[in-house]
């Protein structure tokens, strides 16, 4: 049973290391799993081309091609979240291999 | 119907070549109008780019949606005691990238929802327009034909004065005529005669630039829906009940009828009599499967006098699918000849009546080989695309596919679960010839209706009547449905390719004749003459 399920704080040497590499593991499945998801969002990024060539009225299709960039944008920032997550996953993987 | 003039050259009995495949060599595709997407249980109508686009969009929005969710478990799986909930902890970092994930559903959702929105606009603004049209189009027939008789009368002195004024005017100023008569006719008393008669052809010839304007297209669809409104008025039949027999309540009247009168009180003066008709195979070849619609409409046989009329291919053979082509009209004469493909026929289709054209398909198909289990796929250009949606209604075969290009089909009851696309350019005169369809933009019409304004901004070739009807014409605009990401053509093209798989099917080229001179007890027959090559 661990920390979580039962709200106990663990002691001694042996639940610590046990702790510890359940963590590990998990953030190692987090990793592997931010970065199948970075790809997806990528594929996805490259397939939203810009809204160019559209037969639509000019004033009109201004403005979507306007709100089309900002979601693209909007795309990259989640592409952007998600690598910096990963990254966070990786310097806690860090930490905790170093406080070995 | 194929317009008069773009027929093809001598026709023979061996297999016919292929339309052209090569775009237009002037550049007028590129300058062409989008394609205008309708129906397929819609209301929307719409470019196929903005269409696709919306797809894009609203499948943007549900991966959205699944990222967040994937995420949210992601964030899960952390087992530290307790989120710090500060910068360079891992799952605010997720949590951040749950929120971005979130922020993308919700902006693509609102595109997809503003362009869903537009093409419904769009959607509604024909659907009333067209309803305004039919209507006030009914009405006015309805008293044109109730006054007729009156009207006649007091229109015969304009009409004389009307003569009489451009008599006198071509005799006072005849640089008003569009040619000299002997320019047009050559010399002589005979070629002067033939001049003269041409002179006043082009006199009331109305202008390819007339006939081929989307506006003129609208109001003969409309003007054709309402002839049985006027035919009714003129019958005495009050206008509600006219209405709510028409096109616009139960469509018990409308183009058919209308057609079916036509026959009624022609045919004992000679002209529209079917006939019996003789179908036989001319050839047979290998051919491998037709990719998308460009394909298959370069597979319909070409109108030519001679020449097959209708192209049978048979792919697979555990469970075969069969592809049916035929072609528009051949000959424009009134009176029927040999060549089923005719204005007889053309009568006979809209009148609801089995046309020499429908028995020479049915017969072909059937002398092919096609058993009552086996899918067909009905392909046809103008007529043919006529014939093809008729053979599609009629459920004696198992159609699962129809394409029809420039067909006057928009009244034909093809069930709603077939598949089927139909193409139209809105400057070609002959789809309008079918009349309105019954519910071209309502959520109740499943079929698909393509549509594109062939010669938007190019010039119009000279020397045909109806450049936009041309078949070629219409293989470009299929090639443009080849391109088009709009979901909808999308799921016909790969089913098509599906059902037809990849390996080379047998082709063969039927010829009907009409048996001319009948007594009419005779049956149709089948004639089982064939040229056989290999490849």
């Amino acid at each position: 049973m661990d920390a979580q399920a039962t709200g106990v704080a663990p002691v001694g040497l042996f639940d610590d290391h046990e702790r510890r590499a359940d963590r590990v593991r998990a953030l190692d499945e987090q990793r592997m799993l931010l970065r199948a998801l970075q790809a997806d969002v990528l594929s996805a990024l490259n397939h939203l081309a810009p809204a160019a060539g559209l037969h639509w009225r000019s004033a009109s299709a201004r403005r979507y091609a306007e709100q089309r960039e900002q979601l693209r944008d909007e795309v990259r920032r989640l592409l952007w979240a998600i690598d910096e997550a990963a990254n966070e996953v990786g310097v806690a993987l860090s930490a905790l291999a170093g406080g070995e | 119907m194929r317009a008069p003039g773009a027929a093809g050259k001598g026709g023979g009995g061996g297999p016919p070549p292929e339309g052209v495949s090569a775009g237009r060599r002037d550049g007028r595709e590129a300058d062409a109008g989008p394609l205008i997407v309708s129906g397929g249980g819609s209301t929307m109508v719409a470019t196929d780019s903005l269409l696709a686009e919306r797809a894009l969009l609203a499948a943007l929005q549900g991966d959205a949606d699944s990222w967040r969710n994937r995420l949210a478990d992601i964030r899960s799986l952390d087992n530290a005691p307790a989120p710090a909930w500060r910068p360079g902890d891992v799952g605010l970092a997720v949590f951040q990238a749950e929120q971005a994930a979130a922020a993308v559903a919700e902006h693509a959702g609102r595109l997809a929802d503003s362009l869903g929105e537009a093409a419904q606009n769009y959607g509604d603004a024909e659907r009333m327009l067209t309803l305004l049209l039919r209507s006030s189009s009914a009405l006015a027939a309805h008293t044109a034909g109730r006054f007729a008789p009156l009207l006649s009368i007091l229109a015969l002195p304009a009409l004389t004065s009307a003569a009489l004024v451009v008599s006198v005017l071509r005799w006072l100023a005849p640089g008003l005529s569009p040619a000299p008569a002997d320019a047009r006719g050559g010399g002589g008393r005979a070629g002067k005669a033939r001049g003269a008669r041409q002179q006043d052809a082009e006199w009331f010839r109305i202008p390819p630039e007339v006939v081929s304007d989307p506006v003129f297209v609208q109001a003969v669809r409309v003007l054709v829906s309402s002839i049985d409104d006027a035919a009714a008025g003129a019958a005495g039949v009050p206008l509600p009940v006219s209405f709510t027999l028409g096109d616009e309540g139960f469509g018990l009247l409308g183009v058919s009828a209308s057609a079916r009168s036509v026959l009624g009180l022609v045919r004992p003066l000679g002209p529209f009599r079917e006939t019996p008709i003789r179908v036989e195979r001319t050839a047979v070849r290998r051919a491998p499967p037709p990719r998308g619609l460009a394909g298959l409409a370069r597979r319909i046989p070409r109108a030519s006098p001679g020449a097959p009329q209708v192209r049978i291919e048979r792919y697979g053979s555990t469970r075969p699918v069969w592809v049916v082509y035929s072609g528009g009209t051949i000959d424009w004469s009134p009176i029927a000849s040999t060549e089923p493909w005719d204005l007889t026929s053309n009568i006979s289709s809209v009148a609801d009546h089995q046309s020499g054209s429908y028995r020479t398909v049915v017969q072909a198909m059937k002398a092919a080989g096609v058993q009552p289990g086996d899918r067909v796929v009905q392909v046809g250009h103008s007529q043919g695309g006529l014939v093809a949606a008729q053979v599609a209604a009629s459920a004696e075969f198992d159609t699962v596919a129809v394409a029809t290009f420039g067909a006057p089909a928009g009244q034909v009851d093809v069930p709603a679960e077939v598949p089927m696309i139909a193409t139209e350019h809105t400057d070609d005169l002959v789809p309008a010839l079918g009349g309105t369809p019954n519910d071209a933009t309502g959520a109740d019409n499943r079929h698909l209706v393509v549509r594109r304004e062939a010669f938007a901004t190019g010039e119009l070739p000279q020397g045909e009547s109806v450049p936009a009807h041309n078949l070629a014409v219409y293989e470009e605009t299929a090639r443009l449905e080849d391109a088009s990401e709009e979901p909808r053509i999308v799921a016909f093209r790969s089913d098509l390719a599906e059902l037809l798989g990849s390996e080379p099917g047998e082709t063969s080229w039927w010829r009907g004749t009409r048996v001319v001179g009948s007594t009419g007890g005779e049956a149709d027959a089948v004639v089982s003459s064939s040229a056989t090559g290999g490849g």
